[in-house]
């Protein structure tokens, strides 16, 4: 014991010092001089967000906890108020050498309190995205600046400023849930934030969707005054969306256990979802509206952006976005009116919404019912072809299988998921991640969708969603630019020749090709992935010539 | 339709294993293994063992290298016992905080005890000077001091030698005490940096200062030859350290050769400064690659 009382004794110098001389930013509120410190293996503090940078003026509450063998092992550090920092996950854990024993940290006993809460403030004002916890805010940090900046500034208005608390029951937040995430379609500043939240919340989908429910009356006050500047908005909105889903992906593949067991916990939260339907229904006639007021302003953008043609990557890729978001927004709209049709989209919930996409926005469009079934049948086509594809790398085949069993058992759980796929970054992620629980009978598919194969899935999901963008691209863009409309002829003629076996055929190398190279790219960079849908295009405009 | 039903069957299971195993081998495994090797040898032998006859090191290398057994057989002849300490990365501070104070122990060396103070105060200032916050270090110096001042005899606190056995294998004092020695050795590698540099460049990429946080500060880092070095250097205490290892003489004649850490301060006790062959270091140790163990003259 006498351990003990030596660490007591060192507590207590530790701790004097840090009531009298705390580090910069630093205070412990719960403490005064007199406290009884020997009774305390858990201190509270609180860090102010350094002057400048996208924490300042939040106080984030930190807790630290001393281990028996303090000082010869470090103490426990957390964050207790949510955060958007590469460093720091979730569950407020903090990726920091000096919290950790080497040889894989750099604790040493020569460290103490006021040492890491200083090196604490330091991490807030220089994160370290090389070494991140966080894998998309680390992309973010270090390619998509602003919108790094933007998410963590809203966090911390939003945590970090006192009142932030207000649990609420559950399934009123899940119901509340819904309308931050469709305001985002406008392009409000607030929906990176959202698009963030619907990220984590997968993992946590009760904490996040009580936060969600605190926002989601003033997201929705804001969509109003944000009108305008969407378009500008969106593109970076989008893209940023884009790249959060692949960084998403990547932490489904690190931590497949948590996934698993958090998809589990979704499953819970989108029964509830059903149940509330008819309320969102309601709300979602209100939203419509604007939705596809905002819709057709947001479209013109991108086709005149595909008109200019490949000028631009970040053009390009804002198109895909925008392309890629709207099938599901159009779901919506579809699915307010003629709610049989969202609900029967039991295997292809994208082609459907591209099908109701290309019906509900261009109806005035040359499209007829026979151009479009021919049009489907090609993206049918296509998925299989990426599945036989999967077939050759052998992984995904079994996942994609799954996935069409799942989608075909669960009609009530697709249809929350059609709402759930009105966020863009979950329209193209729900799909893998929702697969085991569709197929909760093959509860083993979740450790293989979420290990190995899982990124080769996804990139083919990817690639699948992309093919629907060109698709859709074909399609919409058919009656407007000459090219495109030779290419999309070229397409279908194939198909209504019945060639389309022979395409598919040719089809799967590059397809396969494409798999890989998006794998591996989006391992490297945000410029990784918008090349490696650059090639997709080079790629599958090869093809085109070719067929 | 039948596309994926067909190739459905294909993949999946078999890969699954194969990747779970990979997932579960992280960090936290590694860690695990560590504590584990840990507990392992924290089981075999105490922080610091009971003295054997240097006959006992003959067993433990009878099927070994006959160089390494004529060795011994030589060791044996100037050594009379050897005194193993725990693996643990910690060896040699362990093995001088146990020689040392049984030294002073048996020698009852008032002024030997004076100097070492003096020299402890000097490495106060200099971790002081060197930025190090006072509540970091102290605890140590205190808990050293303390050890000191129970090992000379006639006063309340004195303790027997089985009691500094008894201390010297409980953690939270050993622990302590190595970590004094780590605080002194890094405190006089940083204050004499430049003369360390070269040293440290050999050992690792880093500058002298990265070098002490990451390679003596930490409890179970090894030490090298800088550290002992320093650790004499900072607290004016020669140390033996024979080398029990294959290497022979080109002559082809086996000798166990040794080495003197010999202070370089002037103010040695004993010692006419310049002539470092008068200095019988009280403290020999025994090195074999990887460990340092106590060593006892004849």
């Amino acid at each position: 014991m006498a351990q003990a009382a030596r660490l007591n004794l060192r507590m207590q110098k530790e701790l004097k010092l840090l009531l009298t001389d705390p580090p910069p930013g630093a205070s412990l509120p719960l403490l005064s001089v007199d406290s009884d410190i020997s009774s305390l293996s858990t201190i509270h503090a609180q860090i102010e967000g350094p002057e400048e940078s996208v924490y300042a003026k939040g106080i984030f509450d930190i807790k630290i906890q001393i281990p028996e063998r303090y000082p010869f092992q470090p103490p426990s550090v957390t964050f207790g108020t949510p955060i958007y920092h590469p460093n720091i996950d979730n569950g407020g854990r903090i990726c920091l050498d000096i919290l950790n024993l080497p040889p894989k940290g750099a604790w040493q006993p020569s460290l103490n309190i006021s040492t890491v809460l200083t090196s604490i403030g330091l991490l807030l004002t220089e994160p370290n995205p090389d070494d991140g916890l966080m894998r998309e805010a680390s992309r973010e940090y270090k390619y998509n600046r602003q919108a790094f900046d933007q998410k963590a500034r809203s966090m911390t208005e939003k945590y970090a400023k006192g009142g932030a608390g207000g649990i609420g029951c559950s399934t009123q937040d899940v119901q509340t849930n819904l309308n931050p995430i469709m305001t985002e379609f406008r392009g409000s500043e607030k929906s990176r934030l959202e698009v963030s939240e619907s990220i984590s919340s997968q993992k946590k989908p009760w904490g996040i969707s009580r936060k969600l429910s605190l926002e989601s009356s003033s997201s929705s006050q804001n969509k109003d005054g944000d009108g305008e500047v969407s378009e500008v908005h969106n593109d970076h909105l989008f893209l940023s969306d884009q790249m959060e889903a692949k960084g998403k992906r990547k932490g489904v593949n690190i931590i497949p256990d948590e996934c698993n067991l958090s998809r589990d916990k979704l499953h819970g939260s989108r029964r509830k979802l059903s149940l509330e339907s008819s309320c969102q229904i309601q709300k979602r006639d209100g939203h419509d509206k604007e939705n596809l007021v905002s819709n057709h302003s947001a479209f013109c953008d991108p086709q005149t952006a595909s008109v200019a043609s490949s000028a631009s990557s970040v053009l390009q890729s804002n198109k895909c976005s925008q392309q890629i978001l709207h099938p599901p927004q159009t779901t919506e709209l579809v699915a307010g009116s003629t709610n049989m049709s969202t609900k029967q989209s039991c295997q292809f919930s994208e082609k459907q919404s591209l099908k109701s996409l290309s019906s509900a926005s261009h109806g005035a469009s040359s499209m007829t019912l026979s151009k479009q079934q021919p049009h489907k049948d090609f993206i049918n086509n296509d998925r299989m072809g990426n599945c036989s594809t999967v077939a050759e790398c052998r992984k995904i085949s079994s996942v994609g299988k799954k996935l069409s069993l799942g989608y075909k058992g669960s009609t009530q759980v697709k249809k929350t998921e059609n709402k759930e796929n009105v966020a863009p970054v979950s329209r193209v992620d729900k799909l893998p991640l929702s697969t085991p629980q569709g197929s909760s009978t093959k509860r083993g598919i979740g450790g293989i969708l979420s290990l190995g194969p899982l990124t080769q899935l996804q990139g083919s999901n990817d690639n699948s969603s992309q093919l629907f963008v060109h698709a859709e691209n074909l399609s919409t863009t058919s009656s407007m630019t000459l090219t495109k409309e030779k290419q999309s002829n070229q397409e279908q003629a194939a198909k209504v020749d019945g060639k389309s076996e022979v395409q598919r055929v040719e089809d799967l190398p590059i397809l396969e090709a494409v798999i890989v190279l998006d794998s591996e790219d989006s391992e490297d960079e945000k410029d990784g992935g918008l090349r490696s849908k650059l090639l997709a295009r080079k790629r599958l405009g090869k093809w085109r010539v070719k067929a | 339709m039948q596309n994926q039903e067909g190739c459905g069957g294909g993949g999946g299971g078999a890969t699954s294993c194969e990747f779970e195993d990979w997932g579960s081998f992280g960090d936290e495994a590694i860690i695990q293994q560590k504590s584990e090797i840990s507990a392992d040898e924290a089981q075999k032998i105490p922080f610091v063992a009971d003295k054997e006859p240097i006959s006992a090191l003959a067993a433990e290398y009878q099927s070994g290298s006959p160089i390494l057994l004529e060795k011994i057989k030589i060791l044996g002849e100037q050594y009379a016992a050897i005194r193993r300490t725990r693996g643990d990365g910690n060896c040699f501070f362990r093995s001088f905080m146990f020689s040392y104070l049984e030294h002073i122990l048996d020698s009852q060396d008032q002024a030997e005890v004076d100097r070492i103070k003096a020299k402890v105060e000097e490495c106060r200032k200099t971790l002081q000077s060197l930025g190090y916050t006072d509540f970091t270090f102290e605890d140590f110096f205190a808990l050293f001091l303390e050890q000191l001042d129970s090992v000379l005899q006639g006063s309340e606190s004195s303790i027997s030698h089985d009691e500094l056995i008894i201390r010297s294998r409980d953690q939270s004092i050993s622990d302590y005490v190595v970590m004094f020695f780590r605080f002194v050795t890094a405190g006089e590698i940083r204050k004499r940096s430049e003369f360390f540099e070269p040293f440290v460049m050999g050992l690792s990429n880093g500058t002298v200062e990265q070098f002490c946080k990451s390679a003596v500060e930490p409890m179970g880092e090894e030490s090298d030859h800088v550290h002992i070095t320093a650790l004499s250097d900072a607290l004016g205490v020669p140390i033996r350290v024979v080398y029990l290892d294959r290497s022979s003489c080109d002559t082809g004649g086996v000798s166990v050769n040794h080495h003197d850490f010999i202070p370089t301060t002037s103010d040695l006790p004993n010692s006419t400064s310049g002539s470092t062959q008068s200095i019988q270091p009280y403290i020999t140790l025994l090195y074999r690659p990887g460990h340092y163990d106590i060593l006892y003259p004849k």
